[in-house]
């Protein structure tokens, strides 16, 4: 199935005026219910779009970068139903990133068929990603422009969810002809815990992490004590942690074994991953490129909250 | 018998170029002696003696569980503390603690819990911490000696022989007494100018928390108890009529079941390499005595010595540490036992029970894995923790200082057992 199938020429709108985000939610949901069989459910407009605020109090939808995912499920719901806005003005939606909204992607489903939910964002999601689409979106002419955009992407609807849906681009990196002293402040200004190294030829080298850092500098014999609370004066241990100028990241073994996922890793690759194997990042990367990274955080918003969020507590 | 021979000439030149591990080969040797019908499969499974692997896997495992309580970390701290930061006093108490626990515990094993501790106080106190290792090695050498579970040369020994926890303490640990006081005493004075420790430095370790070291205090005191009680069931085993390995499997269920560890994780601190080397070995070496091989190894034997205790004890002595000087004592020893039997029934004595040329062999195989750097697997591991920690230890360094001190410990040997047994 593609994704156009799912949408219509009227459920693909335009919504330029400034305005609030619940007069915003109210007006899209009388669109969607004009055009569409919703209306048909029984299930009375007021109670959909309660459902609408009460998931937005409980947490923005507003993920960033200039999208927004507004969405309920609902028990006894026979068809899904979804409605693309296209804010050429840019919305206040209390964003994460506190940025405007300009894609509002408004979807009501059967709370027995979450999967719908993810496969049409990630979808949109993969649409959406090229900056390129975006702009000729931004800048269409009409609805019917708007949806030929969306026919035009061919894009699949019911394939899986892959690693490329969900990856965030990385912030920071370094090059490993770097001092080690160079990459700790990296660490620092980026305030993570680990970030890609690149060889000569931009290609990844592997993950540099502060535990990497630490790790070098103490000694073996560290590892085989299970205990070093008896020690209390930390003398010479300060000289375990004078930072050797000329020692560069290229010098260091790297033990870790490099977080790797193909761009097309299904959800389930990536979660053995990060579960069995115990990563807390993964780097997606072809051809030696790193595309872009998926940390527990992206599973639990992506997946974990969208398929639990609204369910009976 | 032409067939026993090459398979045992092949292991054993594959095994000393140490390009392939030592317990893959044994297990694949021992598969060919019985694929090509030298040793029948149950005899081979018979020449397997599970008293040793059981007491292998029992100490192996319940040391580990008495390890993670942080008991050996308490013990060695307390005594940096308790020395008041005197390098004089901290060598001799730790070589005094390794060759005791050594004697208590597996050679490697303690070298394993005592060496990081003693890099962490050498560097702590600003000492020598090369020098420290190569006499901490050689002194959990000296005191595996002393008892039947000390080193693995004595438990085959004491296995195949009918030897008792008891004999061994009788006949071997006086001598291993003299020799380790010796020891200690020559190694602080080879030492001496380099262990002065400046009072502002010593500080350091007095003010040390040693209880902090103790990770679970209950747990401790229940694996004590358990320590007490296998060692309680080795004094008593000749009288009890049940094998050490026996004892010590009873041991490790007792410490599973009440250490309360995560099994899984305890199993995993068996060296199962080890192990498989084991039991390969004993079906390679079952195959040559089964084909009567060692019966002509025996007679030439018996015909060198020329009817003279005395001389058979010196050379087995003697030739053992040689031996086991340059190669494994392990196979060594697995080879030297049937033979020494066949010895020890020329010269009337009986092939089990005490005797001086049970003693010669286990002191000379034992004693002469102290000569060089890899003459025992102690010595090669705490070389090979001496590196990753950026303390290299060099074969001639060691040499140097191991040779004569070995000779030291045969020679008080020598008189040991002549004065004893043969006068």
């Amino acid at each position: 199935m593609k994704l156009e199938a799912l949408l219509s020429e009227k459920t693909v709108v335009f919504f330029d005026r400034k305005a609030a985000k619940e007069k915003v939610i109210e007006e899209l949901l009388q669109i969607l219910w004009d055009h569409s069989s919703l209306k048909h459910e029984n299930i009375p407009q007021e109670v959909i779009y309660s459902e609408f605020l009460m998931r937005e109090k409980e947490q923005t939808t507003g993920i960033g970068e200039g999208f927004a995912f507004p969405h309920v499920r609902l028990n006894d719901l026979r068809g899904s139903y979804f409605l693309v806005a296209v804010c050429r003005n840019g919305i206040d939606f209390s964003s994460l990133d506190g940025l405007p909204v300009r894609f509002i992607i408004l979807t009501i489903v059967p709370r027995l068929l979450p999967g719908i939910l993810l496969s049409f964002r990630a979808a949109i999601v993969s649409l959406l990603m090229k900056p390129e689409t975006q702009e000729s979106m931004l800048n269409a002419g009409s609805h019917h422009e708007l949806y030929e955009i969306i026919r035009s992407g061919n894009i699949d609807i019911d394939k899986v969810i892959l690693a490329e849906n969900i990856m965030r681009p990385s912030i920071g990196s370094v090059k490993s002809t770097m001092t080690l002293y160079e990459a700790a402040r990296e660490l620092h200004r980026h305030h993570v815990d680990s970030l890609p190294v690149f060889d000569e030829n931009g290609n990844l080298a592997g993950k540099l992490s502060c535990h990497d850092l630490f790790a070098y500098r103490l000694p073996e014999f560290f590892n085989t004590l299970h205990s070093i609370s008896f020690i209390k004066l930390m003398n010479p241990f300060e000289k375990y942690f004078e930072v050797d100028q000329s020692q560069k990241i290229g010098d260091l073994k790297l033990k870790q074994k490099m977080p790797i996922v193909k761009p097309d890793a299904t959800i389930m690759e990536i979660i053995f991953k990060m579960t069995v194997e115990n990563q807390e990042l993964l780097y997606v990367v072809q051809d030696e490129k790193l595309l872009g990274i998926i940390d527990r955080f992206s599973i639990i918003d992506k997946i974990l909250i969208s398929n639990f969020d609204g369910a009976p507590s | 018998m032409i067939g026993s021979i090459v398979i045992f000439v092949v292991f054993y030149t594959l095994l000393i170029s140490e390009k392939i591990e030592k317990s893959i080969l044994a297990v694949f040797f021992a598969f060919l002696a019985i694929a090509l019908k030298l040793i029948s499969f149950e005899q081979a499974v018979d020449a397997i003696d599970l008293n040793v692997i059981f007491l292998l896997i029992g100490m192996m495992t319940s040391v580990n569980i008495l390890a993670e309580t942080g008991f050996f970390e308490w013990i060695a701290i307390s005594v940096a503390k308790k020395m008041k930061g005197s390098g004089f006093g901290i060598l001799a108490m730790l070589l005094m603690i390794t060759a005791l626990f050594s004697a208590m515990l597996d050679n490697v094993t303690t070298v394993i819990l005592i060496a990081p501790m003693t890099i962490l106080i050498t560097q702590l106190l600003e000492l020598p911490t090369v020098p420290f290792l190569v006499f901490e090695a050689m002194a959990s050498n000296i005191g595996g000696t002393a008892t039947l579970i000390g080193d693995p040369p004595n438990i085959i020994i004491g296995s195949r022989a009918g030897l008792s926890f008891n004999d061994f303490l009788v006949h071997v640990a006086p001598d291993i007494l003299i020799i380790t006081v010796l020891f200690v005493l020559i190694a602080v004075f080879l030492l001496r100018k380099k262990l002065r420790v400046p009072q502002n430095i010593k500080v350091r370790v007095l003010e040390s928390f040693p209880g902090k070291a103790i990770r679970d205090p209950k747990k401790l005191r229940v694996s004590l108890v358990i320590f007490a009680l296998i060692f309680v069931g080795f004094f008593l085993h000749n009288l009890l009529d049940v094998q050490p390995g026996v004892i010590a499997l009873g041991g490790m269920a007792l410490m599973l079941f009440f250490a309360r560890s995560e099994s899984d994780a305890m199993l995993k601190s068996v060296e199962w390499d080890s192990i498989l080397f084991f039991i390969g070995l004993f079906i390679i070496i079952g195959a040559m005595e089964q084909n009567g091989v060692l019966d002509v190894f025996a007679g030439y034997m018996i015909k060198i010595s020329a009817g003279n205790i005395m001389f058979a004890t010196l050379i087995i002595l003697w030739g053992s540490a040689v031996f086991s000087a340059v190669l494994d004592n392990i196979p060594f020893v697995v080879t030297m036992v049937p033979l020494v039997q066949k010895l020890a029934a020329s010269f009337d004595l009986s092939p089990v029970g005490p005797n001086p040329l049970f003693w010669a062999l286990a002191i000379g195989a034992c004693l002469g894995g102290n000569a060089t750097l890899i003459g025992a697997s102690a010595n090669v591991i705490i070389a090979k923790i001496g590196k990753k920690n950026k303390y290299a230890i060099s074969f001639g360094y060691f040499s140097k200082l191991s040779i004569p001190l070995t000779v030291m410990t045969l020679a008080v040997s020598t008189v040991y057992l002549w004065l004893r047994y043969l006068v």
